[in-house]
């Protein structure tokens, strides 16, 4: 073999060494794709997996390609704003840099003085003003409450907010998980479970393969009613959802039974978790489940397991809730309130939603 | 890592790569390497269990070259024990115990064995026959201890063939890992062709099969007959694709490197008896146990009796050999008792009448087809469902896309009549390498389905 052919071979092996390595993190892989791609442009290699909505780029179903704007709160703002700093424990409903396009009229809306958003799977140290009203708002997706409040202790306890972190706060919960992970990690699992989804990603999660992945799907489903299997389309072929919210054999599914002894579990969870928060440093502490688009769009498919209007109304609940399960489930045209081909609320549902914030603050 | 996960392809063009630009002596490094990565992605502590079964064995085998006629015995038991002893723990405790505890249940004995969460380690009982059969060697004299602890320990971990086979022998493979060997364009087209072939056999054939059998078997009493018929009849080739799709991988990357493996599979299903099958499936297995187990019985050479015994007793150990569950027993156990009938046939009705051949091989395909039923089955209950269904319910398919059926119906027969035509023709060079080589990928990407199926052996 020549130099030249060995040259040629290193650099193969190199390249796709790094590749193999950008995938093994979660971080890297984000780096790489957003330094090829730009989902503002429709460049070739634009990343295609959310700018048609999430469920297009799970399933790249032409029939549910629609173009994905982010939710806008239009309305002009309140008369008052109230001294309130409001912080989220929440999911990507909430997260402005993939909802909310204009976050200055949801603040002037939701009528606060400033608002704080945190993933509720990335616990974190936050500082906070405790000389200020601080309200705390814990949302979740209906799909994630029976996971996120399940039996073993809620992750959500692990956020710690303070008004000093350069106190003696106990740096011993982290450090113990990193050693925890380390240990997991070495002699449990070496490599990262979303390895294949993350090189997926890197190498063909751009509009450029975009007509090929159609035609596979499109020959599945035209020839065979078959979809991808993370989603499921209803029956009149007019909806696509997520199947775990549809299928009743998983937990988060909307129409999986669920025994009352597990309501008032979550019920004691969401309490437990009112008073953490209220003893450090918190005034109030809400909690927000947003209705699956199943639930109420496909809410005569089957029978509905009554998850959000149980732990509402259960007779332990100390929590308040922003509630929006009885307005959606009323609305006229139900499938308004939620985007066609991604699992999140239009502006409307949005705007409902905020309307429904507003007057819970309105009692602080 | 699956072979057919894109987390493998970059393994594999990464290791490959670099294959050809290391020099020859540290060749074996490289893959010793990339083996330890490859089994550390399943579970990384259980490279553990390997480490030790390759010192006991690497250890041996030098020992029982040295020692004399006793202590040789000595060594290759001890061995045996301590592969076997890893085996037992894993695959079969658990199994055993459960027995036992149902046993002490049914006598009112207060007490029961403890039962163990353990996780089998991936490929425990390929890796295991494979260093059996080294030592065992050794002890015959067929076989010269390999002193390279490295180069034994690439014998048994060599990742092409870790996790399921091909069974290799230690003089088949051990003199191919010093090989000097330089790059070989043709060797190389032949070797990506056939990992493209496996590839195909298993996301487009195996695990569209997969999608109906599942669904019949899920829920079988609720299932007509005609549905259990033809996820019989998937059941066959799904398997059959599965497991020669994975040997073809294994077979394709090993060619890249200038590594020959076994060939596993040769048509099986156009066998015309149970014996012919048994020398065309698994073809790895076969001969270990045709060399380990039924010749040291006694193999033919002996009394018509215990010929038959032998028979069985190698066919009920190799269904333990594929899991812990009564369905994998009763499997080997039908297999053994079809090939008994087939020897007694073949004996004593010689004389009867010639049947055309295709009628022998539907036959024999039909009674293989009825064993994986038990195989397949996660209980014996599943599996009498599946038999009384075939009775009483109706003879219509239901809850399955017709068109998918039809569309699975001609991969089969397009898979036969590929592999009919392979078996006839002679090779005489790739041609249109990378016409065939495109059609293939985009055939694979568009027909495949990937949901991350793990291979069907891979649990054995």
């Amino acid at each position: 073999m020549s130099l030249k052919q060995r040259f040629f071979l290193l650099f193969i092996s190199f390249v796709s060494f790094v590749f193999y390595l950008l995938a093994c993190n979660q971080t890297w892989t984000k780096f790489f794709v957003d330094s090829l791609s730009n989902p503002k442009t429709s460049g070739l290699f634009c990343l295609d997996k959310y700018l048609y909505g999430d469920l297009y780029g799970l399933s790249y179903l032409k029939d549910f390609k629609e173009w994905n704007s982010q939710v806008q709160d239009t309305r002009k703002a309140g008369a008052t704003t109230r001294a309130i700093d409001l912080y989220c424990i929440g999911d990507s409903y909430l997260a402005s840099e993939l909802t909310i396009s204009n976050e200055n009229a949801f603040l002037a809306n939701a009528s606060v003085k400033s608002f704080s958003w945190y993933g509720i799977s990335s616990p974190k140290k936050i500082l906070i003003d405790k000389s200020k009203k601080n309200v705390l708002l814990v949302e979740c997706t209906e799909r994630n409450v029976r996971i996120n409040f399940s039996e073993k202790e809620p992750f959500i306890h692990s956020f710690i907010f303070d008004s000093n972190l350069l106190t003696s706060i106990p740096e011993s919960k982290f450090k113990n998980d990193f050693k925890h992970r380390l240990l997991q990690t070495t002699f449990w699992k070496f490599i990262p479970e979303n390895i294949n989804q993350n090189l997926e990603m890197m190498l063909f999660g751009y509009k450029f393969f975009e007509p090929i992945k159609e035609l596979k799907a499109d020959f599945n489903y035209y020839f065979f009613e078959r979809v991808a299997p993370k989603v499921s389309i209803s029956p009149n072929k007019r909806n696509i959802y997520y199947r775990s919210t549809i299928d009743t054999s998983y937990l988060s599914s909307s129409f999986k039974y669920i025994p009352y002894e597990e309501i008032n579990n979550i019920v004691f969870k969401i309490n437990a978790i009112r008073n953490f928060y209220t003893q450090r440093g918190f005034d109030d502490v809400l909690f927000s489940f947003i209705p699956n688009p199943a639930t109420i769009i496909e809410a005569g498919r089957m029978r509905y397991n009554n998850l959000l209007p149980d732990i509402r109304d259960n007779k332990n609940i100390q929590a308040g809730f922003i509630d929006v399960y009885e307005i959606f489930k009323n609305y006229p045209h139900p499938e308004l309130l939620y985007k066609r081909t991604d699992t999140h609320w239009t502006s409307l549902g949005f705007q409902i939603w905020v309307d429904k914030l507003n007057q819970e603050l309105l009692s602080f | 890592m699956l072979f057919n996960s894109i987390q493998f392809l970059f393994f594999f063009i990464t290791v490959t790569a670099l294959y050809f630009v290391v020099p020859d002596k540290i060749r074996w490094f490289l893959l010793l390497l990339a083996s330890c990565w490859f089994y550390m992605a399943f579970v990384p502590v259980y490279i553990l269990i390997l480490l030790f079964t390759i010192i006991v064995d690497y250890s041996a085998g030098i020992l029982i070259e040295r020692a004399e006629n006793r202590g040789k015995k000595i060594y290759l038991i001890a061995s045996i024990l301590a592969n076997v002893g890893v085996l037992a723990l894993f695959k079969y405790y658990n199994f055993f115990s459960s027995n036992i505890n149902t046993i002490f249940n049914f006598s009112n004995i207060n007490y029961s064995l403890p039962i163990y969460a353990l996780v089998l380690p991936i490929g425990l009982s390929f890796h295991t026959f494979q260093a059996m059969s080294y030592t065992i060697e050794v002890f015959r004299g067929n076989q010269k201890a390999e002193k390279h602890f490295g180069i034994y320990a690439l014998y048994v971990m060599y990742y092409p063939q870790l996790v399921a086979g091909p069974i290799e022998r230690p003089q088949h493979i051990l003199p191919q890992l010093r090989k000097r060997y330089e790059w070989d364009s043709e060797r190389f087209k032949n070797g990506i062709l056939q990992m493209l072939w496996g590839l195909f056999k298993k996301v487009v054939i195996a695990d569209r099969l997969a999608l109906f059998v599942d669904f019949v078997y899920k829920d079988p009493s609720h299932q007509p007959s005609l549905n259990i018929v033809v996820a019989i009849v998937f059941y066959s080739f799904q398997i059959y694709c599965d497991f020669s799709g994975y040997s073809s991988m294994a077979i394709g990357i090993s060619r890249i490197m200038g590594i020959d493996l076994t060939e596993n599979f040769r048509t099986p299903y156009f066998s015309k008896s149970m014996i012919e099958f048994w020398t065309r499936w698994h073809i790895s297995l076969s001969s270990w146990f045709r060399d380990y187990l039924y010749i040291p019985l006694g193999g033919n050479k002996v009394s018509e009796v215990r010929l038959y015994f032998n028979l069985f007793i190698v066919f009920l150990i190799s269904g333990l050999w594929h899991g812990a569950s009564w369905g994998f027993v009763i499997w080997g156990l039908l297999h053994g008792i079809l090939i008994i009938i087939n020897n007694i046939k073949r004996k004593y009705f010689s004389w009867a009448i010639k049947v055309p051949d295709i009628i022998n091989i539907l036959f024999v395909f039909t009674l293989v087809s009825f064993a994986w039923i038990f195989f397949r089955s996660p209980s014996l209950d599943i599996a009498m469902t599946i038999f009384r269904q075939i009775k009483e319910g109706g003879w219509h398919l239901s809850g399955f896309n017709s068109n998918e059926v039809v569309y699975c119906f001609i991969l089969i027969i397009f898979l036969l009549i590929k592999e009919y035509f392979d078996s006839k023709t002679v090779f005489v060079g790739i041609k249109h390498f990378y016409f065939k080589a495109t059609l293939g990928a985009f055939a694979i990407y568009l027909l495949g389905i990937f949901s991350e199926n793990q291979f069907i052996y891979f649990q054995f």
